[in-house]
């Protein structure tokens, strides 16, 4: 038996990040994993493998579509080498956290972790079963695919975003039932290859939640990208058909058959809280995710919990902020818990769609007075030159105060070009301030700062 | 005997002051000469002394409100007894050698570490950030700590706060200055519909634009207007007409009539034909009258220089040939600097009269309306009788920061007199 001062659950971005910040803060801790490799979905079937996908697939497309000066002549795809590329990236990423643990002097327990007493959790691995004893314990077990009841994920003709990382085969057509983050960017990469997809999304919209001027500009590409897009359709059911499959779709105008190749689920994700133990400690549960409060505690003295376990949003960069600010809770450290609407969201299909914070219709809902300022990008000379003139950028902003509200980002490095505006919020800037900060030219950021100046009817290039 | 303390006069052109805070209480004792109220007039700051020392019994007007000169603002009694202990702002207020003719400097807000956003806040909502604590990285001030601090500051009840610190979160929202008043001003977003038409400014027009900004917010426009009979002047213009078109090679207007009946009036007030150099100003020796001139790019204006040299037919020459400059785009930068009045002649139809925005840096600008035919009361005789006549007229819009009413009209009265004697000749 070994003591800590704290024990975590689970490596993924939620976990690891706690366990080195209770270390930089002088805790003995301990990280319990069941799986070989350490930094969990994000790492290893998550983020980093569908992103170097994606980058593939974006590189192929713009080949395909012709780059100037470029003379190609025949162009094959290889989807396997795409895969192994991708898992080449995680790997190399979950080795790295392997070593920031070393560095930390971070104990990895490798095993199966479950709380069997207070200030206790019980290991089980291949080589028995021991015990890791510490005051506290963070549960960041994480989240798997959401599978609807009775459904057979074969792996050849139904997958979840898991089986599709490892499947090294192109099919001809793709029904992808969901059309949120990890739908989308699995359509994208697919119908990059030339794959004939299909998505299917329940919600009058695609990203559902997200702006829907962005969520329009998004459809209207996808359908020139000639991937068909079924909104306010239900899935209703699957079955084999030759050598794929039979989706049975309901529209408005009624139900439908779709015939393809393979049918992908991305339709949401539930909490790993199955065997933690948790009904036990007297861990209370809410909506099928752990319950915690501000600071990010249980209803359980001396357990703790961060990440996709405790619910939406289902984002690594939200785990490893709730991984830190529940340690520096435990230690004292902290009054304030996460800002949620300072938590941005992205999706990295093409073009990229990024969000923080409230949006138009969310900040009139709440009566705030708003401000709009919204540049597309053809404004841009960047985006002009390079071409990438689709998309815009949208602050919202507070009309008396400039207070930034939110902001929306469609178009080529939405996803980097959101950070500043997160920076901004952060630091209580205004739409003033940020309309008042050079921004080099010719950068897609320029953008930005217009969108700043725009809220006050002062945009100097649209 | 209880002694009524009146609201003073405070200078010739005062008549009305507004009472900011009081420096005590009902019921409180004050001294002689101590600090009574607070007060700003449109012209100065002051403190008002106690006149005598006694309890102060009454409070008559409350903060914030506004009184005309020799208003009664307050009672105190020598002989009554308080019952009331002074507040301890008014101590600290009586203790500072306070010098009566300067507003005590406020005092200097401490460069608090605050985020944009709560400075902004603080701003609009007229608090001070003083005494805020930041519980943001390194104590700065955050959008919740302003917010905790209005939230709070409102909820405590008045009465219990000492005075002037309940004064100070009652008081309205200092008034920003005008930069931020405009950045703050918003109007309904422009929401584009399928058949508008966008034109955007062109560079002259932008120039126009900001010119008209600025000079309504430099110069507190007055307008004023005159009727005026151009009897003499019509009948004077047909018998001449004929001849001078011959003579000339293009026909007389109305315009050099203008321009020299208001040289005229100039040269007798000279303050009309003035400019304001920082707190000074300077009335010219030169007049230098420009004529606005509509052309197809806007409105320009080029200046006859020395405008009181001229005869009416040298002004018509002048007036005739910048005009056609004007239109084939000739004019050159010194046809349009230097003028020290302007005339402006918006042409014919649907213009009764208006008011001109003054063209800066000048003070005062003339705009004629239209001649129409009006019967109209004149003496004949000695006796009134109704007579139709060429009327029209004749507005000017002045600045009042150095030219007050009595001047203002006065120019005008003796521009419609010069016009009516028609002492003119050809
Ligand atoms: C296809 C896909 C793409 C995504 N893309 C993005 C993206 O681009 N950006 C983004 O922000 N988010 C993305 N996400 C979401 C992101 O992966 C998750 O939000 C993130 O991984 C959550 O981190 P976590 O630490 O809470 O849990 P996880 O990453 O799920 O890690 C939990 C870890 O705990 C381990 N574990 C669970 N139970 C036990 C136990 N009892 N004992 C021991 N170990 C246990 C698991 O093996 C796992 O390693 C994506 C998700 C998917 C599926």
């Amino acid at each position: 038996m070994s003591s800590y001062d704290l024990a975590v659950i689970g490596s993924g971005p939620g976990g690891y990040v706690a366990a080195i910040r209770a270390a930089q803060l002088g805790l003995q801790v301990a990280v319990i994993e069941e799986e070989d490799r350490l930094g969990g979905v994000c790492l290893n079937w998550g983020c980093i493998p569908t992103k170097a996908i994606l980058k593939a697939a974006e590189q192929f497309a713009a080949v395909r579509k012709g780059v100037p000066g470029l003379v190609v002549e025949g162009l094959t795809p290889d989807y396997g080498a795409v895969i192994d590329a991708s898992r080449k990236a995680a790997d190399r990423l979950s080795k790295g956290v392997a070593g920031l643990m070393k560095k930390n002097r971070i104990e990895v327990v490798k095993g199966r972790g479950r709380l069997v007493g207070k200030g206790q959790v019980g290991v089980t691995s291949g080589d028995g079963e021991s015990v890791v004893e510490a005051p506290n314990v963070i549960l960041a077990s994480g989240s798997t695919e959401f599978i609807l009841p009775g459904l057979d994920v074969d792996g050849e003709r139904v997958l979840t975003s898991r089986e599709a990382l490892a499947s090294k085969r192109l099919p001809a057509s793709l029904v992808v039932i969901g059309g949120g983050a990890v739908g989308l960017e699995f359509a994208y990469s697919y119908a990059a290859y030339g794959v004939d997809v299909t998505v299917v999304e329940l919600e009058d919209q695609l990203l559902p939640g997200f702006d829907a001027e962005a969520a329009q500009v998004l459809a209207s590409s996808f359908a020139r990208r000639k991937v068909k897009i079924l909104t306010r359709t239900a899935y209703k059911a699957v079955e084999h058909s030759g050598a794929g499959v039979a989706v049975t779709v309901e529209g408005e105008k009624g139900e439908e058959i779709l015939l393809a190749d393979q049918i992908l689920f991305g339709i949401g994700r539930r909490a790993r809280v199955e065997n933690l133990g948790l009904e036990e400690l007297g861990v209370d549960l809410e909506k099928g995710f752990i319950a915690v409060g501000e600071d990010y505690r249980t209803s359980a003295e001396g357990v703790w919990a961060i990440g996709d376990v405790i619910g939406p949003p289902l984002l690594a960069h939200a785990a490893s902020e709730e991984g830190v600010a529940a340690v520096e809770f435990m230690a004292g450290e902290r009054k304030r818990g996460i800002d949620y609407g300072r938590v941005p969201a992205c999706v990295y299909c093409q073009p990229q769609v990024a969000t923080v914070g409230l949006t138009e219709d969310q900040a009139r809902e709440r009566g705030r007075d708003v401000a709009v300022g919204k540049i597309p990008f053809v404004a841009s000379g960047k985006a002009v030159g390079t071409g990438h003139t689709e998309g815009f950028v949208k602050l919202v902003a507070d009309a008396r105060y400039g207070e930034i509200l939110g902001c929306q980002i469609i178009g080529a490095d939405a996803t980097e070009l959101i950070a500043e505006v997160t920076l901004a919020m952060e630091l209580e800037s205004t739409v003033r301030e940020l309309g008042h900060t050079t921004h080099a030219h010719p950068t897609l950021s320029e953008i930005v700062k217009e969108a700043a100046l725009a809220c006050e009817g002062r945009a100097l290039n649209f | 005997m209880p002694i009524t303390v009146t609201m003073p006069q405070m200078g010739e052109s005062v008549v009305e002051g507004t009472i900011e805070t009081w420096s005590v209480r009902e019921g409180e004792w004050i001294e002689k000469d101590q600090t009574l109220c607070e007060m700003t007039t449109d012209k100065v700051d002051a403190e008002i002394p106690a006149p005598a020392s006694g309890v102060v019994t009454r409070l008559l007007v409350a903060e914030g409100e506004t009184v005309d000169v020799g208003a009664d603002l307050a009672i105190i009694d020598p002989a009554a007894e308080a019952t009331v202990a002074p507040s301890a702002p008014a101590r600290a207020a009586s203790a500072e050698p306070v010098s009566p003719s300067k507003p005590a400097p406020a005092a200097a807000e401490p460069a608090a570490k605050a985020s944009p956003l709560a400075r902004r806040i603080a701003q609009e909502e007229g608090v001070s950030l003083e005494g805020v604590s930041g519980s943001g990285t390194a104590g700065r001030i955050t959008k919740a700590d302003v917010v905790d601090h209005l939230s709070s500051s409102s909820r405590a009840p008045a009465r219990a706060a000492p005075p002037q610190a309940a004064a100070k979160a009652a008081a309205p929202a200092k008034p920003g200055s005008l930069g931020d008043l405009l950045g703050r001003m918003r109007v309904p977003r422009y929401a584009p519909q399928p058949e508008d038409r966008i034109i955007p400014f062109s560079s002259i027009r932008r120039r126009i634009a900001e010119h008209m900004i600025v000079s309504k917010i430099v110069s507190p426009h007055v307008g004023t207007l005159a009727e005026v009979d151009m009897h003499a002047i019509v009948q004077f213009r047909d018998r001449v007409k004929t001849r001078f078109r011959e003579a000339n090679g293009y026909s007389l207007t109305y315009l050099p009539f203008i321009v020299q009946a208001t040289v005229r009036a100039l040269k007798e007030i000279p303050r009309i034909n003035s400019t304001v150099v920082d707190e000074n100003i300077v009335e010219r020796a030169g007049i230098h009258v420009g004529v606005a001139v509509e052309t197809e790019r806007g409105l320009v204006v080029p200046v006859v220089r020395n405008t009181d040299h001229y005869s009416l037919t040298g002004l018509a020459d002048q007036i005739e040939t910048l005009a056609r400059r004007a239109r084939d785009r000739k004019l050159t930068a010194d046809d349009l600097a230097g003028g020290t009045f302007t005339i402006s002649n918006p042409g014919r139809e649907g213009n009764l009269y208006g008011f001109a925005v003054i063209n800066q840096p000048q003070v005062g600008i003339l705009r004629m309306g239209e001649i129409v035919k009006r019967p109209i009361v004149v003496q004949h005789d000695g006796e009134d009788q109704i007579a139709i006549r060429p009327m029209m007229y004749l507005a000017l819009s002045y600045d009042h920061r150095i030219i007050d009413g009595v001047t203002g009209n006065g120019f005008l009265y003796r521009v419609a007199r010069n016009l009516e004697e028609g002492d003119f000749e050809v």
